[in-house]
């Protein structure tokens, strides 16, 4: 268990597929969850709290967290920020 | 027509409870990471590309129950749609003929090359990178996952117009 031991491809594919799906989220909707500086970092604590709790998954020897939850998460921040706002949903 | 008594639930309202509101998102983005991990570990633990699809389209749904299918901020268009299906049956099809065209057995795991019929430097090209060396199995997997997050999501959103066409019709 250590960090010689992580593997980047499966954080950077999360990454890629969570900035695809966070592509479509919109995070400045009146009456949803507001992104300000404080919910953005009560949703990071909580995520990493989850990814200790998951542990080591899927990949048994890295470091005692999930890193592939963790690039998921952020990538889905990183494309809502990006490109949530601007997406334009046609449904 | 329903039957008298009955109501069908209304997804184009937007009438539900304000903590709904506030927790339905972070918690849709949870499980849109759970998924991703889900399929992203499918080659070495119990999950895949259906089963993560299927929880990313489950966030999905639940933001329409709790938005509505007009405020949900989780909007997937038409375009959206469309392109991920495609590639997702795409990059099946020319994965699975990777190996038609190389050895003459479809879905052959090129990358994996376990009966050593491909030359090294192409099995290297289709390598997973990870420490099982799965081959092309993640890569089928994440195909997969990606029609079935957009067809299941497809499926649902479609139904929650219905009531609103009907309406229109009226």
């Amino acid at each position: 268990m250590s960090i010689a031991n992580i593997v980047i491809g499966p954080v950077i594919i999360a990454i890629i597929f969570g900035f695809i799906v966070g592509s479509r989220v919109h995070l400045n909707l009146d009456n949803s969850f507001k992104f300000t500086a404080s919910g953005i970092l009560a949703l990071i604590i909580g995520v990493l709290i989850m990814s200790y709790g998951l542990g080591q998954f899927p990949v048994y020897n890295d470091l005692p967290i999930a890193t592939t939850f963790l690039g998921a998460v952020i990538g889905v921040l990183i494309g809502s920020a990006l490109l949530g706002g601007r997406a334009k949903g046609d449904h | 027509m329903m039957a008298e008594g009955k109501k069908s639930p209304n997804w184009n309202k937007n009438d539900s409870s304000p903590i709904l509101k506030i927790m339905a998102l972070p918690i849709a983005i949870v499980i849109i990471a759970l998924g991703i991990m889900t399929i992203l570990g499918g080659h070495i633990t119990p999950g895949g590309g259906f089963q993560g699809g299927a929880m990313i389209a489950g966030a999905i749904i639940f933001c329409v129950i709790v938005y509505g299918v007009d405020g949900t901020p989780l909007k997937l268009s038409h375009r959206f749609i469309s392109t991920l299906e495609s590639i997702g049956a795409l990059a099946y099809v020319l994965i699975g003929l990777a190996g038609l065209a190389l050895t003459g057995s479809y879905l052959y795991n090129v990358g994996g090359n376990l009966y050593g019929q491909v030359p090294q430097a192409i099995a290297t090209l289709f390598s997973y990178p990870d420490l099982t060396h799965a081959g092309i199995v993640p890569y089928l997997n994440i195909a997969v996952g990606l029609k079935v997050l957009v067809g299941l999501s497809a499926v649902v959103i479609a139904f929650s117009q219905f009531k609103k066409l009907a309406e229109e019709e009226e």
